[in-house]
Order: structure tokens, then sequence, then C-alpha cells
């Protein structure tokens, strides 16, 4: 029997090969396919970024060393020379060898190693920070329609960063990758008409460029879309009902602001919180305590609040140590005879009914003490906090 | 009386000039496919030649590593099936490739030359293959004898040896073969088979050709030829990308064999 099975395999694995394999004309024939549109250094860059890509880095590096070994000038094997030094990627770390090879590609005209290059200047990182040379590496990369240094250049010029500052600059280069669907740069352009830097002041061009940032993800745009929603940005607040109505809308249309919108507003907050940025866990963690565009929720409230709390947010810290008061229970003791018999008569009755008791039987009870004093509820987390800022 | 004479040429006669020019046309053309048929056969043969020395050998070289390195890892993991049989795949599809090299050079003669015809070697070899070509006899022991000797020019023409051709040109114009004379009627006997003959070889030679240009070693020779009329070397470019495989699987295997023993 074992022998068989042998014998089968052994069938097996020569026809698998037979497959594989083809006469040594038809491998050159299948070489020169390849050959007849690229040079044999493309070959290797080719095998190496395949290689890169299943993140065997050990054999991408020997790939696009022997491209460069074929051709001295190939720009793309040298630029992914430097970003596997960059990133201590097959080899350890090394930011002077990675401008080194950054360098030799960018000096060729690569667009994507003279971003690169750029921000090892701007970073200083295997070179000393340098802002001119930053500038010129970005103003190169840019010039050839490379967004990400458009991007950066516009951040360079917004935020005055080692030159000096110049809005309209900033606004240019921030539009240009933007149009060309870089994510930040629609967030940052959203942000110059935000708050009026180069452009005037236009929430809902704001509204337009975060919408399209958000839209591929870009948490930040979506936190501050959410944030335009949930504050319905230049709208008046106090606009009378009835027949105003109409040029409400028509002020909407006109371009002069965005409505206020709290489902759509915990739409994007949900969005960017997912992914785990801290202001809009916050911010989730407002809209179910407020029950804004969600029905009312402090425990969901909380949740969110101690997410953020875990990234460091300021004002999560505080609202996480509501959450944590919740957990501990101390809603329950504080003066209000009321509410706490009314607890006290919750707490007989699920024991009685359930016969459970711990976590689940507290749970039970804020539920429904929150149910049944809501307003009171709401004030003994007010206190809560107030004492809680006191005594920071 | 004159007259007389000319009025009685009989249709036979006039069949056999019909016949005759035919024929003529005919060895004319067939001299002129078989030219371009060893052309072509033999500029495929020596460009087989030069890609086997170039780049097959180096394919053969590169699946022996590539079996070698399956070897190292299936040695150092012995009990991984899957590296066996990555093992056994890859010496078969080593040794497969040296067989087809070998069976390759085998058949090829001991010759290294690069086939490169002169418009004078072209302009005999059309000469002889009017003259002596087998299907423009029918004559059974003539067209032995011609055979052979077109063999014999072929060869020459093979070997672009302009003096063997002339010195067959020579013997033939002296050969009392050449020599013919035979009444009307079985001229246009031996004119009919003749043509026939020469219409089936042309046939044959339009196959031949049609084979060789459908095969692999052909494509590749194309390939090569048009990169050529580009400036590019399109077959040493292939031999620099098969070396500089082989000098990563070579430092692979290197270093395999080093890990290995380090390991132990």
């Amino acid at each position: 029997m074992e022998n068989e099975g042998n014998d089968k395999e052994l069938e097996k694995s020569v026809k698998v090969s037979k497959d594989v394999s083809t006469s040594i004309v038809m491998r050159g024939l299948d070489d020169l396919a390849f050959l007849v549109e690229h040079t044999p250094a493309e070959f290797f860059v080719q095998k190496g970024n395949a290689c890169y890509k299943s993140e065997d880095y050990h054999q991408a590096i020997i790939y696009f060393r022997q491209a460069i070994k074929l051709d001295l000038q190939n720009a793309e094997a040298q630029f992914m020379m430097g970003v596997m030094y960059d990133n201590g990627q097959g080899v350890a770390r090394d930011y002077v060898e990675a401008v080194k090879w950054y360098r030799e590609a960018a000096e060729q005209g690569l667009a994507v190693a003279q971003y690169n290059l750029g921000m090892m200047y701007q970073h200083g990182s295997g070179v000393p920070l340098d802002y001119f040379e930053t500038l010129r590496w970005y103003l190169i990369a840019a010039e050839q329609g490379y967004t990400g240094a458009q991007s950066n250049l516009g951040v360079m010029y917004h935020n005055g960063e080692g030159i000096p500052q110049d809005y309209a600059e900033a606004v240019k280069w921030t539009r240009k990758a933007a149009e060309q669907g870089h994510a930040i740069a629609q967030y940052n352009l959203g942000e110059m008409y935000h708050y009026g830097h180069g452009v005037t002041l236009d929430y809902t061009e704001a509204a337009k460029w975060y919408r399209k940032a958000a839209e591929q993800g870009y948490a930040h745009a979506q936190c501050n879309l959410g944030l335009m929603y949930k504050n319905g940005q230049n709208v008046p607040q106090d606009v009378p009902r009835g027949p105003h109505q109409i040029s409400l809308w028509e002020r909407y249309a006109d371009g002069k602001g965005i409505p206020q919108d709290y489902a759509e507003a915990v739409k994007w907050f949900r969005m960017a919180a997912a992914q785990g940025y801290a202001e809009a866990q916050y911010n989730m963690g407002v809209m179910y305590r407020d029950g804004e565009g969600v029905s009312q929720d402090y425990a969901e409230a909380a949740k969110w609040f101690r997410k953020a709390a875990e990234q460091g947010d300021a004002n999560a810290e505080r609202m996480a140590a509501i959450a944590s008061w919740f957990d501990e229970n101390k809603w329950y003791s504080p003066s209000n005879p009321e509410m706490q018999s009314y607890a006290d008569a919750m707490s007989d009755h699920f024991i009685r009914t359930t016969g459970k008791r711990g976590k689940e039987l507290l749970d039970y009870v804020r539920q429904e003490v929150e149910k049944r004093f809501p307003e009171k509820f709401a004030h003994q987390i007010h206190l809560f906090d107030n004492e809680w800022l006191r005594r920071r | 009386m004159h007259e007389a004479v000319e009025a009685v040429i009989t249709p036979e006669e006039e069949e056999l000039a019909r016949k005759l020019e035919e024929l003529n046309t005919l060895t004319e053309m067939l001299a002129n496919k078989e030219l371009e048929f060893e052309t072509l056969r033999n500029s495929v043969a020596s460009f087989e030649r030069k890609y086997l020395k170039l780049v097959g050998v180096k394919y053969v070289k590169l699946d022996e590593i590539r079996a070698q390195i399956a070897a190292e890892f299936a040695k150092a993991n012995p009990h991984d099936s899957s590296a066996k049989k990555e093992f056994k795949a890859a010496r078969s599809a080593a040794d497969r490739s040296a067989n087809d090299f070998h069976s390759h050079t085998a058949n090829e003669s001991a010759s290294t030359n690069n086939f490169v015809p002169s418009e004078e070697l072209k302009k005999l070899y059309r000469q002889l293959a009017t003259k002596i070509h087998p299907d423009t006899t029918t004559d059974e022991d003539k067209k032995r004898n011609q055979n052979n000797l077109m063999s014999e020019v072929n060869a020459a023409y093979a070997a672009c040896d302009l003096n063997r051709l002339k010195e067959i040109l020579k013997g033939w114009q002296s050969s009392p073969d050449s020599v013919v004379g035979e009444d009307v009627a079985a001229k246009l006997v031996r004119a009919i088979r003749s043509i026939a003959q020469i219409t089936a070889r042309l046939k044959e030679i339009e196959k031949e050709t049609e084979a060789i240009k459908q095969s692999e070693i052909f494509r590749v020779m194309k390939q090569v030829q048009l990169a050529e009329e580009s400036g590019r070397d399109l077959l040493k470019e292939l031999a620099e990308k098969v070396e500089a495989e082989i000098e990563i699987e070579l430092a692979r295997l290197e270093s395999m064999k080093q890990g290995f023993s380090d390991g132990k």
C-alpha cells in the first residue's frame, strides 16, 4: 500500500513540473516577450517589487541590487533601495544610505524620489534639516505633477515652515493636489475655506472639500465634516420656523453655509471613530451623551469616551472619568432619596426574578434609574463633571 | 517548300513547345523557391546554434542550480513533504532542460559558422538548382545521381562554400548526363511528368517553409531581428538577464549551504 502511494506521489510531482517547465527555446520566447518592451534591469525591478509586496524584503533587495548592477541608471531600483534603507526592510535602517539612493533616483527625475528626498531634508533624517533643500525638491516634484509634493508644499507655505508664510502659494499648491484627488490636500483646502486662509471664508466650499477627503476615508476630514453638520456652520440657530424656512434653505443653496444635521454628523463621526481617530471618538461620546442624532445612551457614550481617553484626548479623559464613575456606580450614592429608593426597588426586583447579582445587576439598575429619572441622572453627571474639573 | 515545312508542325510539337516553356518557368521558380527555403532553413539553424550557445546553455545552468537549491532545501527539511515534491519537480525540470539542450545540439553539425550567404553564392545555387534539381528529370538513374548532387549543393550552400559550388557546376557541365536526345512524344511525356514533379515539390517546400515559420526558434529569431532594426541586441540582453538570474540563484545556493552547515 505504501509503495503504491509513493508511486502516485512521484507521478503527480512529475506531472506538476511538466506543466510548469517548457523547452529552452520556449523559455527564451517568453523572456523575449518581456524584453521587447523592457530592459533586463526592469525584469529584476519587477521581481523585486513582487517580493517587496509579499514582504520578502531579503529577496527584494537582492533583485533591486541586481537591477542596479545591470543598469546603474535604473531610478526605480535606486528609489526602492532608498525606501528599504529608510524603513529598515531587508537591511538595517540607515537614513544616510536612504538619502544616498533617493538622491540618485531624484537626480534622474523620479518624482516620488524627489518627494521622499524633500521629506528627508524636512525631517533632518540622514541629512541636516534644511528647509531650502526641502522646498527645492518639493518644487521639482510638484512641477512634475506629484501630488504628495504639491500637498506638502501647500502645508509649508501655509505654516511658514522655514519659509515666509504665504497663503496664496499655499492655496495654489494645495488646490493642485486636491483637484487631482489627494485626500490630505482636499482636507487642507477644506480647512483653508473653513478659516478663510488665502481664500474668502466659505463653509460650503469647506464642506465640499472635507467631504471629498472624507469619502476617501480620511479620518480628520470625516471628523471635521461631522463637526460642521453638528454645529450647522454659518446658519443662525434662532431662525424662526414657518415661511422663513424657505429663505433659510435658499441660503444654503447660495453656498453660504451648511445646515445642522445631527444624523449626518453622527454618520461621519462614526466612520472616523471606527478608524481610531480620538477626536471623533470623543464626539461620538458627546452625541450619545446628548442624544443628538442617536438616542441618548450613557453607556455607549462612556464606551467612546474611554476609547478616546486611551489615546490621550484631554477632553475625553474627563469624559472617561465620568465613565468610570458610572462603572463604579457612584451615581447611586448621592443624596437623592427618590432615586435611591427606586434603585433599591429595581435591585430587589432583578434579584427576585433572575437570581443574578454583580455587574448584570448594577447595569440593570442603572439603566432603569436612568430611564425613570433622565434629568436627575444627567444632573448627577453634571455635578460629577464639575467636581472633576475643579479637582484638576 | 519553305512554307510547306512550317505548315506540318504537329499538334504534339506545339504542345511540347508549350509544355517546355511551362517547364522552364517552373524550373526557374523551383530554383528560386529552393534557394529561399535553404536560406531560411540555414538561417534558422544558424540562429539556433547561436541561441543555444548564448542563451540555451544558461537556462540549463539556471535550472540545474535551482534543482540544487531545492535539494538543499529538502535536505534541510527532511519532514517537509512539499519540499520533497518541489525538489523532484526542480530536478526533473533541470534534467529536461539538459536533455532538450543536448537533443538540439546532437543533430547539429559541429560547425558553428554564422550563415551569411553572399549574392554570388545565391546566384550560383540558383544556377545549379535549375540544372540539377532531381525533380526536373524523370529518369530514375539520373534522379538518384542528381539527388546526391543536390544534397552536396545544399551542404556546400549551408557551409557558404562558394568554391565547392563552382566545382560542382564545372563538373556538371562536362557530365554526359546533361546530353539529352529523344523523339517528340517521349519528350512531351517527360515534360508533363517533370511539371507534375516540380509542382508537387513546390507544394512541399511551401509546407516545410510554413512549418519552420511556426517553430518557436523562428519566432525568437524574428523578435531578435526586429529589435536589431532599432539597434538593440536582444539576444545579448536575454543572455545578460538569465546570467543575472544565475548569479542570484548561485548566491542563494551558496548562502544555503553556508547557513545549513552553520546551523549544524
